[in-house]
Parts: structure tokens; C-alpha cells; sequence
């Protein structure tokens, strides 16, 4: 036997595995399985305080369960992400869910999602170890459907169920930080300034054709607006969308770089209690529009409100606002709002309240712009390798985003020094219990939905502030110094089932009390997840076991998280046996030294190549019966020709090893 | 951070060893220790303290579920290594990531064969084997702890400086001829001339070796002998180095010790903290015999070569009176101290007085793995030493009480399988032999005559309740008196062989023993100076590039000789190598150093090629069989062993040898032979290029003359 243990708090986190596991593997497992309580339950203090030890010790059978049931023993080795095969799936049908999670985000409550088929991830937005979470209860729920969830209503969300889960804030800081996150986000209070309350967040294949009716409104819309939707009509389509966008860019977004950077400073204004109201009134209320809290009817008010405001300025901010992304299409440009820019001066001084040491802020960064890589690179994939539009600018919308925040990152690191001391999230927070002035919740959140692309630090430190404000943040009962991991977030997971098929949904505490979003995010789904139902049930109904090839092979993604391979899931024969074996040794080598390229290992029965790099871990066997030989090198031996045939063989599983 | 320690299940310390590193560290956690003469007990009350929950949760563990923990990793990067060998706890550590799990397995493992080699079969028996290594005697346990600690920062040292130590396999001084003129004068002159003296006291030269450094120029062994195995070889050589360290090799390079005297000086120096306490401690005996060998019998102790930095060797025996090291004219008290030392360090003494080891032996007529031997170990000049391996007189008694050992533990063993269901009525046909055993254990005991009368007690007890007139034997009363039986044979090879060996005077005459030196002496005088440089570069690198483009370093192993060729490696500042100076030559030692423990990883799981691409470089292992022609023979599928099994080695386990006696079952008919390749190739070679290499390389090593390319 082999144990991983870890200590948290006056906890001790112990698993056991077989010896045979490498070490790594094992403590995987543990952080898996540690992840997927605290997702569910929150901290282990509060959990077993307040918890009965049956319903926790029929939790752990569920989970322990999932982490055992990973198919195979390849799997145990790397714990890697299940996802359909993307060999048998239409890629279109991939692009569909993905389109479907970036309506859904369209509520800006909505912050990421995947979409599972079976308990494996057909399209995923979120970071692999959380989308491995949320396969847990969707296996779970979908058999069980809505029955015993309180916040179900039978009569409207048909197979919609919520739960409770729980996030540090690094982990949200990730998912606030997603690309996709700003684009297509429609900011709400545009929708109900156009008049288009009801109108449906999504726009996919299925329903593009019924939807002409909000593409004839969106003339009514600013002009960016409009834009924006005949852009995702032009990308379901997948021609000319590039262009559009190239070409809408240029022509209207040019002004808005400034945007990101602006847009925390201005938040920080409102913390700290300095009313920048007269600076950009628009901007504010808009914000105010979509108040979690509130019902429809205010809405409708602030809806009122902000049509007062209704000037050219406004909707420029609008845009801002909306199109964030597009704007990182173009490299780094200038500022050319004079008004912005005032703004930006006359509240830096204040803006560091919240960072914190220089060090740290930099160190998150780096954690987020990872993630973002990961999203990027996750919604890229789940698009396919089709030469489609949304793949194209995702990557730029990356990338740019990227050098933006790296400068505004830059910007406050020379300018603290002039800022005072900064302090940690408990003072942050005393700051805002200090602040009555600091208007209400409502505002508090409405940074939140403001501050898209908050550098993380300051990002983290207002989901605190949200979270505390709104009494939904759980810290440990020892959580005196700022941890990543003694902070938690509770979110809430939305989960929608179609017979098979879960679209799984990290929404904000506030999303459930909320109706109207609610609707919106249920019907602009619906129809599309039925769709996708069909076609996957389809496609994988006529599946049969894997062909037997001449060759076995296990491609592992290290940033998705994910393993291709033919091995079968059944019974392994003792080749493959042997092949798993080899590739948890490989695994564990390449784990551990980084520079170790590629290795061929043979023993009497056969030879396992592996081969590395930053990305991804490759193995190949070949499975015919070996060779006599005698062990001694010789350089006709079939085991040194295997590199050659992997790339070669490995090429139509798409996996590329020149 | 390095720390390796036995102790029983009752917690109590029956050795350890720790690095300054780690010292220092116990000494920050429990406070200053004064600096009195109570040093050593206070160390270790210290690690008694910081390992007691350890030791105690192992206890529990085999309590509760007959287990222990094999090894654990704490969050700070501490590795443990437990592994248990009767009822002695070996744990070893290390918190500065400089050793591997399998470095520590290994160095536990290692310090198994050493105690082995020094209490041979009492090692069998953990009462014994507690009360030789905590002797009460506060002095002799400080002594024997003293040199098991200088034995393993010997291995440790070694292994990280020597390939051969970390291969395990025995290097060769490759010099053909020199090696076979040696070889003759050892058999004709030294040992022949030994043997037929009247003043060898009964004892009989079985081998003869010479060492440079840690290399073997030439090995003897008369016709009678059975042959030394690797290990046992590899576990004198590391013998020899303690006694003898090669201290310009690895310490300062400034100071190369002249002579038999300064050494001592030397190991003063490295020892310094210690000095004061046990110079005063000690009393020093027979320190004038000493003295009188050393003046009698070789002028050259007071030969110096000259320090030189570059290696340069200059002939400066007329030059004696002239390079007269300081040390020779320090203060006689002091003289005195480093005296003892010696004495304390080779823990004879007197050098003149053998050591006792005990080795495995074959013989046509019985097989003992831990025959007593005397060792005597002749420095002929620093770094090149003559040692002698001696029958003493009794030995046989240790190959009849292994006998006896190995017929009473199957014996056990069937009595327990008795216990567990099958009739006793079967007793005595399962055991056709003991009635056999019988009559040679009574011979056994009436031969030793009255030396123990309580063996003589149990083995009467044990026959009236074995011999019954029924016929049949109590299974249940009969355990406890064949383990009794068994622990009364090892204390009686203890009395015999261990015991006795550090009191007695049993050794070859010093006459005998000066003659043999000079002689050697006179034989190699010419060569000495050749031979130190030799040992240094024995193998270079110089001609390989030529015939193989590309190849950087290989290491070529004969695991069924136990020997390895390989181009040497030194990498000093202040000398320049092949692979130059500096950062890169280090970089590849570190390189062949971890390919050495990846292969070694991939032969556990029984993989017997591995190929790597590691950065630039590009590296590949081989292992293969051949039989006695060179025909290749096939590969079979090895066993995979679990991660805390033996290591892989000659030294610490006996992997290879299992391996050869495993492959040896699908072919009984012929002899095996094991061989083992590792080489370094530059990246930029195309792979096919490098395995044709790899081919012509093993090709050209294996060819009858052995010779590689010099």
C-alpha cells in the first residue's frame, strides 16, 4: 500500500493506493479527491461541524467511487479528464456545445460551464480539475434528475437542478479571468435598453434560422450591438465571420483598449468610497442594471434610467464594455478617450488599496494567465481543428488580453510606490465594513459584473468583498493569514439533463433568486441541448469496442488534461498490461525531469516508446509479436524503428510527433 | 543531511551515522551540546529522541499487522527508508535531496554486508548481533562505531566520486602485462614463500591482491581456494580505503600524505573535532611494535612526493632526508595520540595484526557464506596497498556450525509446518536426516570439548524429547529448543570467531608479514609512480572519438566477473580530463551518474534496454546474456520487482546474481555470462549510428584479450 497524506488544518488528508501507482498519480488523487469535497462541502472544519457523519460517509463512498471508477488502469495512472471521443463525434456538433456554454454566459451570473455526454466532457470552458468535479454530481443528479432538489421548479426547468459548491479564490480568479468569459457577453442592460428582455442568449445552429426576428432588432440596438450579433450569425455560419470582425474592429472598437485597466480603477473608486459619478455617471448606472438581488421590476427602472443616458458617450462605453475582446484584436493601442484617461490618473493613488505586495499580485497573475492559456487552448480544441472563426479569435482575444493585463500589471507594480501600504484582504474588508457610504450591496456586486478584467489579485479581493457582503464567503476557523486555500467562494452549479446529456453551469449565488436569468439561460438552452442530445445519442450509439490495431498508444494532454487512446477499456490483455505499466514508469520519468525527451523501453515481450515535451506525453507499442533477440544493442532491432511508427501511425489519431 | 541508523524495537540505538550537516541540525533542535567528553552518548540521545515516535509507530505497525513503513517522503523533501533485518530497525534519511530512495536503500543494504563481512553468521542471530554492535563498554562501542561510520563515509565517498563504486562491480588496472608479472610473483614469491614458512602460526595464505587506489592491478588465489565473490572483493577494497583513505584523491589536494604515519595525520585532521577526546581517552598498547615495523621494515615511509597540484609525479627517492614531512617531528604525546588513533580507526592494535573478515567460500566438501578469514593489509605506498587473505586455522568449525545452523532451521521450519496440521507422527519421516544430524552434532560437541557446556545441555534436552522411544517428537516442545539450539551455534561462532579474534595473537609472524612487504616492494618500486598515474587514467577517453564519433562516456559491467571497464572520470579542478574542465565535465558525471539509477529503475521493472533522449545528450543501457562462447543468448522476461525490493547491485544486494541463477534455470546445460552496457552519445548522432556503435563497442570490449582501446 501506498499513502498520500496531507495535513490541513487539524485534518489529516490520508489515501491509500496500490504500490504498483507511481507517486505522483497518488498524490493527484489525494488533491483530486481533496478538490472534490471542498467543491461540494466547503471546508472540512465547517462540513463535519455542521454535517451528519452518514450523509458525509455516503458522500465519501461517491466520491471515492469516482475516483475509482476511471475505466482503466492508464487512466489511474495520468487521472486525466474523461472526454467523448472527438474522433467519433462531429466536430460541428463540438462547436455546437461549445456555442451553447458562450450563450449561456451571456448572463453575466453565469460565469463558465461545460457540457457532459455520459459522464464525459463533451465541451468544457471551466479548468480541467473543476470540470473533473463536476462530472461527480452530474452522474449522480442525471439518474436522479430534479426530485430531490429544493430549488427545483418542476413546473418550469424541467431537469434543472442547482447545488451549492465551493471554489478558492484562485480557482475564481481563473474562471473570472476566461476569455470566453468576455466574449459574446452581452451586458443586460443593453438587452433591456433595446427592449429585448426576452430575448434568447443563444445562438446556435439549431436555432440561428428561428432567431431573425432579434438580428432585425439588433438594428434598433447601437451600432455595436448589432454588430455583435451579426457576428454570431456570421460564425454559426463559419464563412465570413473573420472578416466581419476584422473589419468591425477596425471601424468601431479602436477607441476602447483602455477599457480593462480603466475599468478596476473605477471600481476601486467605489470601494473606497469616492463616488466617481460625476466622472462617468453612465457607466454607473448601467451598472446598476442588473442587480442580482433585485426583481424584474427594477430592472425595468434602472432599464428607464439608463436610457436617460442614452448619449453617444454611453453607448461607446456600452461597447467598451461589450466587446472587450474584439478591441484586444487589434495590438496595443492608444487611448484616445480624454475623459478615460482623467479618470485613470485621478484614482490610481487609491487603486492600491488593493493590491498587495508587488510579489503576490505577480504570482497570481502568472496562475491566471496559465489558466487562461488553459481555457483558450480547451474552448480551441472543443471548436475542432476545422479552420473556424471562433478558434482564430479566441486566440487573439488570448493573447492580447494577455499583454494587457501583463502592462496594466506592469503600470501598478512602478506605481506603488506611491500608493500606501498595501493591505491584505482582512483590510480590504474592514475598508468596506468601514465604509457605509460605500452604497450598497448591489453596488458591491455591480463591480463585480463591471470588472471583467480586473487583474486577478484585485479581482479575488472583490469576489472577497462580494462574497462577504453578501454573507455567501466561508473561511476557515483558523484563516488568519491570506490563503488561496482558506478562502472560499460558494458559487452555485447549475446543472440542466437531458437524458444523457448535463449542461453544467458555475453560476453566482445570486443566479438561483433570480428568475429572469434564470428563464433565460433554461430557454435559450433548451432547445439547442435537446439538439445536441439527438446527434450524440446518434453518433455514439453505434459504438463498438476499439478496433484491434497493430499498435497501442495513449497520447495524454497535460494542459487539458486529457488521454487519447486506443487502449480498451475491458479487460487489458497482458500486452497492454505491460504497456500501462510502461507508461506509468515513462510518466513518473517525465514527471520528474523535464528535459528527458523521448525513451525507448523493451523487455522480452515488447518495447514501449515515450516522448515528451511541455505539452503533452506520448507512448506506442507495437503489438506484434517480438523479435528474437538477445538484448545485446544491434541495430536492426525493431524496438529503435517504434519513433518512426508512431509518427507515422499516430498521425491519423491526430496526434503530430515531428 | 544524512543519517542512517539501527535500532531495535525497543528504540535503543545499536548504531548510527550522520553527516556534519545533520548533526549540526540536531544540535540546533535540542539545544547545544557542552562540549565535554559526554559528547558522543549526547548525539545520540538526540536522535534516540527525535526518531523515538518513529521507531515506536514501526513497533506498532508489526505488532498490529506484522508491517513497517518502506519509506515515506515528508513535505519538506525528507526522505526516510526503513527496512527491517530480524529485529534490528535500519532507517535511513536524508534531507538535502543529494540521495535517492534507492541511495538509501542501498547504503542500508550496504551497511548490512559490512556487518556481515565483520561479525560473519553472528549477524544471523539479533541478540548476538545487539550485544556486538552495543557492546556495554562505552570505549569499545565507541571504537566499533567509530569505524562502521568511517566505513560508510568511506562507501559514501566512494560512490560518489569512484564508478566503480557506483556500478558496484570491480575496476581493473588495464595493464596486461604488469598485471600478469604480478600475478606470478604473488603466486611464486609471496604466497608460496608464506605458506611454506614455519612462521605463518597455522594460517595459509588463500589470496593475494594488490590495489591502486580502488583499482585491483592483479588477484591471486592459491589453487585450494574457493573464489572471492565480487561483493565480498568490493567490500575489502572499500576495507582497504578506510584504512588507507586516498585523501589527495578526494580531500585536500595540497596535502598528500607520505606516508603510513601522516596518514594518520591526515585522518586527524578530518577527524579533528574528535581528536582531543579520544586521544585522551584512549590508552595506547603496544604502540612500540608498532613503531618498530614501521622503522624496520620500510625506509620509503619517509618518502614524500611532492605535492603537485598538476599531477606531475616526481621520482624523489634519493630526496628523502630533504622532503621530510612536518609531520614526522611533531611532539611525541601527540605522535602518541594519532597513534592510537590509527589504532582507534583500523581498530587493531596493531597494523601488523590481521583483520578479521568473513567472506563467502565454496568448497567441494560444504559451502559457508561467512567463512572467518584474517586480512592483512599491506601499504606498500599511499594509495597502493598489498593485502593478504588467510585461512586461520579453525575455520572449519565455522563451515560445520553453518551446517548444523542450516539443518536446524529447516528443521524449525518443518516443526512449524507440523504445528500447522501435519501429523506428528510424520516428524520423523520428514526428517530423514536428522539421525544423520544427530551423530555429527554429538561428534561436533565432543570435539569442541568442554568450551560450551550449555550447548551441550540444550542438545541433550532436545534429543531425550526428540529420540523418544515412540518415536515421536513434541512439535510444540521442540521449537523453542531448536531456536535455542540454533542462537547457542552462533554464540558459539561468535566465541570462536569473533570474540576470540580481537583478543588472540593469532597472525602471521611480523617477520613473515615484513618480508612479504619488502619484497612486493622491491617488485613494484619502478612502477609505483606509473601505477598512481595509472590508476588515475586508467582508461581515457583519447582514442574512442576516432572509431565511435560522437560517444562521450561508456560504462561496460561483466556481471558474472563482478568487473567494469570504463573510461576514467576523474573530475578534479585541478586536473583537466577529456571531457575538459569544469562545469561541463561535471554536468556528464552527474549525467552517467543518473543514468546509472535510471537504468537501474528500469531493470527493477525488468526492462533490459532503455534508451534516452535527455537534453542534448543521448542515452542508452543494455543488458544481455551470452553463454561461455559469446553466443548471444536470448532475452527472457524478468522478474518486475516491487520499489522497496533489493537494490540492484553486487555490493548492496545481490540482484545480478539472482538474475544469472534465475536465467540460469532455462539453461542448466551451459554457464551464463551477464553483461551490461551503458553509454553517452551526443544528441546530434542519428540513433541507428549510435546503436551500430554500441554494437562494434561491445564487440570490441568482449574480444578474448579484454583489452579496450588505451
Amino acid at each position: 500500500m501506498k499513502f498520500a497524506i496531507q495535513l490541513d488544518g487539524t485534518f489529516l488528508w490520508v489515501l491509500g493506493c496500490a504500490v504498483e501507482l507511481p507517486d505522483i498519480s497518488c498524490t493527484r488523487f489525494l488533491k483530486q479527491l481533496m478538490g472534490l469535497f471542498r467543491f461540494y462541502h466547503g471546508t472540512l472544519q465547517r462540513t463535519y461541524q455542521v454535517s451528519s457523519p452518514e450523509e458525509l460517509s455516503s458522500s465519501w463512498e461517491r466520491y471515492v467511487e469516482h475516483i475509482q471508477s476511471n475505466t482503466n488502469d492508464l487512466q489511474h495512472v495520468f487521472g486525466a479528464l474523461r472526454t467523448v471521443d472527438r474522433n467519433k463525434v462531429e466536430p460541428l456538433l463540438l462547436l455546437k456545445a461549445a456555442l451553447i456554454l458562450q450563450a449561456c454566459q451571456r448572463c453575466p451570473l453565469v460565469t463558465a460551464g461545460c457540457i457532459l455526454y455520459k459522464g464525459r466532457v463533451v465541451s468544457s470552458q471551466l479548468p480541467p480539475d473543476i470540470a473533473a468535479r463536476i462530472l461527480v454530481p452530474s452522474t449522480a443528479n442525471c439518474s436522479k434528475v430534479t426530485e430531490d432538489d429544493v430549488r427545483t421548479e418542476e413546473s418550469e426547468f424541467v431537469g434543472v437542478s442547482t447545488l451549492p459548491v465551493f471554489l478558492t479564490s484562485i480557482e475564481t480568479i481563473e474562471l473570472e479571468q476566461h476569455p470566453v468569459n468576455h466574449w459574446n457577453r452581452t451586458s443586460p442592460s443593453l438587452l433591456q435598453r433595446s427592449g429585448m428582455g426576452r430575448l434568447r442568449l443563444s445562438r446556435t445552429l439549431s436555432d440561428t434560422a428561428a432567431s431573425d426576428d432579434s438580428i432585425r432588432q439588433g438594428d434598433q440596438l447601437p451600432r455595436a450591438q448589432s454588430l455583435f450579433e451579426s457576428n454570431l450569425v456570421a460564425s454559426s455560419a463559419g464563412l465570413t465571420f473573420l472578416e466581419q470582425v476584422e473589419s468591425s474592429t477596425e471601424m468601431d472598437y479602436l477607441t476602447f483598449s483602455s477599457s480593462s485597466p480603466s475599468t478596476p480603477h473605477k471600481s476601486n473608486e467605489f470601494k473606497a468610497g469616492m463616488s466617481v459619478d460625476h466622472i462617468m455617471p453612465t457607466q454607473d448606472d448601467e451598472e446598476s442594471t442588473w442587480p442580482p438581488s433585485l426583481g424584474l421590476e427594477t430592472d425595468r427602472a434602472s432599464e428607464s434610467e439608463g436610457r436617460k443616458f442614452d448619449s453617444p458617450k454611453e453607448i461607446c462605453d456600452v461597447s467598451t464594455e461589450n466587446m472587450e475582446n474584439n478591441t484586444f484584436l487589434k495590438g496595443p493601442q492608444v487611448t484616445v478617450k480624454p475623459g478615460w484617461d482623467y479618470q485613470k490618473q485621478s484614482i490610481n493613488p487609491n487603486h492600491f488599496h488593493d493590491s498587495k505586495d508587488n510579489d503576490s499580485t505577480l504570482d497570481t497573475i502568472m496562475k491566471m494567465h496559465a489558466g487562461d492559456l488553459e481555457e483558450k487552448k480547451l474552448t480551441e480544441s472543443d471548436i475542432m481543428e476545422d479552420e473556424l472563426p471562433e478558434k482564430v479569435c479566441n486566440k487573439h482575444s488570448g493573447a492580447k488580453e494577455h499583454s494587457q493585463e501583463t502592462e496594466s500589471c506592469k503600470a501598478d507594480s512602478k506605481l506603488l510606490d506611491l500608493g500606501d501600504t498595501g493591505p491584505t484582504v482582512a483590510n480590504v474588508l474592514e475598508l468596506v465594513e468601514k465604509q457605509p457610504n460605500c452604497s450598497a450591496e448591489t453596488r458591491v456586486d455591480n463591480i463585480i459584473l463591471v470588472s471583467k478584467n480586473l487583474i486577478a489579485e484585485e479581482d479575488g479581493e472583490y469576489r472577497e468583498e462580494e462574497q462577504d457582503s453578501t454573507g455567501c464567503i466561508w473561511t476557515t476557523a483558523e484563516g488568519e493569514s491570506y490563503d488561496s486555500h482558506d478562502n472560499l467562494v460558494e458559487m452555485r452549479l447549475y446543472l440542466h439533463c437531458v437524458k444523457e446529456l448535463t449542461l453544467c453551469l458555475l453560476v453566482r449565488c445570486e443566479f438561483i433568486e433570480d428568475r429572469e436569468a434564470m428563464e433565460k439561460v433554461y430557454h435559450s438552452s433548451l432547445a439547442s441541448l435537446n439538439g445536441l442530445e439527438v446527434h450524440l445519442r446518434e453518433m455514439t450509439s453505434g459504438e463498438q469496442p476499439h478496433a484491434k490495431g497493430s499498435y497501442t498508444f495513449a497520447h495524454y494532454d497535460c494542459i487539458q488534461d486529457t488521454l487519447t487512446t486506443n487502449l480498451s477499456l475491458a479487460g487489458a490483455t497482458r500486452l497492454q498490461h505491460t504497456f500501462v505499466r510502461a507508461a506509468a514508469l515513462l510518466h513518473s520519468d517525465f514527471t520528474c525531469n523535464t528535459s528527458l525527451h523521448e525513451t525507448i523501453v523493451r523487455n522480452a515481450s515488447t518495447a514501449v516508446y515515450g516522448i515528451q515535451n511541455a505539452t503533452q506525453e506520448t507512448f506506442f507499442q507495437q503489438l506484434m509479436a517480438p523479435q528474437k533477440n538477445s538484448g545485446i544493442p544491434n541495430p536492426q532491432d525493431s524496438a529503435f524503428s517504434l519513433p518512426g511508427k508512431a509518427k507515422q501511425k499516430l498521425l491519423k489519431h491526430g496526434v503530430n510527433l515531428l | 543531511m544524512k543519517c542512517l541508523l539501527v535500532v531495535t524495537e525497543s528504540a535503543e540505538i545499536l548504531f548510527y551515522w550522520t553527516d556534519a550537516a545533520f548533526e549540526k541540525n540536531l544540535r540546533e533542535q535540542y539545544g547545544a551540546v557542552e562540549n565535554t567528553g559526554d559528547r558522543l552518548p549526547a548525539v545520540e540521545d538526540s536522535i534516540n529522541t527525535l526518531f523515538a515516535p518513529l521507531i515506536i509507530s514501526c513497533s506498532t505497525l508489526i505488532e498490529k499487522i506484522n508491517d513497517i513503513y518502506t519509506s515515506f517522503v515528508t513535505e519538506n523533501g525528507h526522505h526516510y527508508i526503513l527496512h527491517q533485518f530480524g529485529e534490528c530497525l535500519y532507517i535511513a534519511v536524508n534531507g538535502d535531496g543529494s540521495e535517492s530512495e534507492d541511495d538509501l536503500r542501498r547504503k542500508i543494504f550496504v551497511l548490512k554486508k559490512f556487518m556481515e563481512v565483520q561479525f560473519g553468521m553472528v549477524t544471523l542471530n539479533s541478540t548476538l548481533l545487539k550485544k556486538e554492535l552495543r557492546p556495554n563498554d562505552t570505549g569499545k562501542r565507541g571504537r566499533l562505531w567509530k569505524m562502521l561510520q568511517g566505513l560508510l563515509d568511506t562507501y559514501d565517498l566512494l560512490r560518489n566520486q569512484e564508478q566503480s563504486f557506483m556500478v558496484e562491480a570491480v575496476e581493473r588496472l588495464i595493464h596486461p602485462t604488469l598485471c600478469e608479472q604480478c600475478i606470478e610473483f604473488l603466486e611464486r614469491r609471496v604466497v608460496q614463500q608464506i605458506n611454506g614458512s614455519p612462521e605463518r602460526a597455522g594460517e595459509e595464505v588463500l589470496h593475494a591482491f594488490i590495489l591502486v587506489h580502488t583499482k585491483l592491478l592483479a588477484f591471486y588465489s592459491s589453487r585450494s581456494a574457493s573464489s572471492v565473490k565480487p561483493s565480498d572483493l568490493l567490500a575489502l577494497i572499500l576495507l582497504v580505503q578506510n584504512m588507507y583513505p586516498d585523501i589527495s584523491d578526494h580531500g585536500d589536494a595540497a596535502a598528500e600524505p607520505p606516508s603510513l604515519h601522516t596518514y594518520s595525520s591526515g585522518i586527524v585532521i578530518q577527524e579533528k573535532g574528535r581528536r582531543d577526546l579520544l586521544a585522551t581517552n584512549i590508552s595506547t598498547p603496544s604502540n612500540t611494535s608498532q613503531e618498530d615495523f614501521d622503522v624496520g621494515s620500510a625506509p620509503e615511509v619517509y618518502y614524500t612526493p611532492q605535492p603537485s597540484p598538476t599531477g606531475k609525479k616526481t621520482e624523489l627517492m634519493g630526496a628523502e632526508e630533504e622532503c621530510t614531512p612536518v609531520f614526522q617531528f611533531v611532539e611525541p604525546d601527540i605522535q602518541m595520540a594519532e597513534d592510537s588513533l590509527n589504532i582507534l580507526e583500523s581498530e587493531h592494535r596493531d597494523p601488523a595484526f590481521p583483520r578479521r573478515v568473513f567472506l563467502e567460500a565454496t568448497f567441494k566438501d560444504g559451502y559457508c557464506p561467512m567463512m572467518p578469514h584474517s586480512m592483512y593489509c599491506l601499504p606498500l605506498w599511499p594509495g597502493i596497498s598489498l593485502v593478504l587473505l588467510t585461512k586461520i586455522p579453525n575455520s572449519q568449525v565455522a563451515v560445520s556450525l553453518y551446517n548444523f545452523l542450516e539443518a536446524f532451521s529447516l528443521l524449525e521450519k518443518k516443526l512449524n509446518e507440523v504445528q500447522e496440521g501435519i501429523p506428528h507422527s510424520r516428524l520423523q519421516s520428514s526428517l530423514p536426516s536428522l539421525a544423520d544430524l544427530r551423530t555429527k552434532l554429538d561428534k561436533f560437541i565432543r570435539a569442541l570439548g568442554n568450551i560450551d557446556q550449555q550447548l551441550q545441555n540444550t542438545w541433550t534436552d532436545f534429543k531425550n524429547k526428540a529420540f523418544l522411544r515412540t518415536g515421536q517428537g513434541n512439535a510444540q516442545e521442540l521449537l523453542p529448543l531448536c531456536r535455542s539450539l540454533r542462537s547457542q551455534l552462533c554464540a558459539i561462532y561468535r566465541q570462536y570467531f569473533v570474540t576470540e579474534g580481537q583478543g588472540s595473537h593469532q597472525r602471521l609472524s611480523e617477520n613473515l608479514q615484513k618480508k612479504a612487504f619488502t619484497m612486493m616492494q622491491e617488485k613494484l618500486t619502478d612502477w609505483k609512480d606509473f601505477l598512481l598515474v595509472k590508476s588515475k587514467r586508467n582508461i581515457t577517453m583519447v582514442s574512442y572519438p576516432y572509431y565511435f564519433p560522437g560517444l562521450i562516456h561508456f560504462i561496460y559491467v561483466d556481471r558474472t566477473a563482478g568487473q567494469m571497464i570504463s573510461p576514467s572520470l576523474s573530475v578534479s579542478d585541478d586536473s583537466t580530463s577529456e571531457l575538459g574542465k569544469g562545469p561541463l565535465a561535471h554536468f556528464i558525471k552527474s549525467k552517467v551518474w543518473s543514468l546509472v539509477r535510471t537504468s537501474r529503475r528500469y531493470l527493477q521493472k525488468g526492462y533490459t534496454t532503455v534508451t534516452l533522449r535527455d537534453g542534448d545528450y543521448y542515452f542508452s543501457y543494455f543488458l544481455w546474456f551470452e553463454n561461455e562462447t559469446g553466443y548471444k543468448l536470448e532475452v527472457i522476461e524478468l522478474p518486475v520487482l516491487s520499489d522497496d525490493s533489493a537494490p540492484i547491485g553486487m555490493l548492496a544486494g545481490d540482484y545480478y546474481r539472482q538474475l544469472l541463477r534465475y536465467y540460469s534455470k532455462t539453461h542448466q546445460t551451459e554457464i551464463i555470462k551477464c553483461y551490461e552496457l551503458m553509454t553517452i552519445h551526443l544528441g546530434v548522432i542519428p540513433p541507428d549510428s549510435i546503436l551500430q556503435q554500441c554494437c562494434d563497442l561491445a564487440r570490441k570490449l568482449w574480444e578474448p584479450s579484454r583489452i579496450p582501446l588505451l
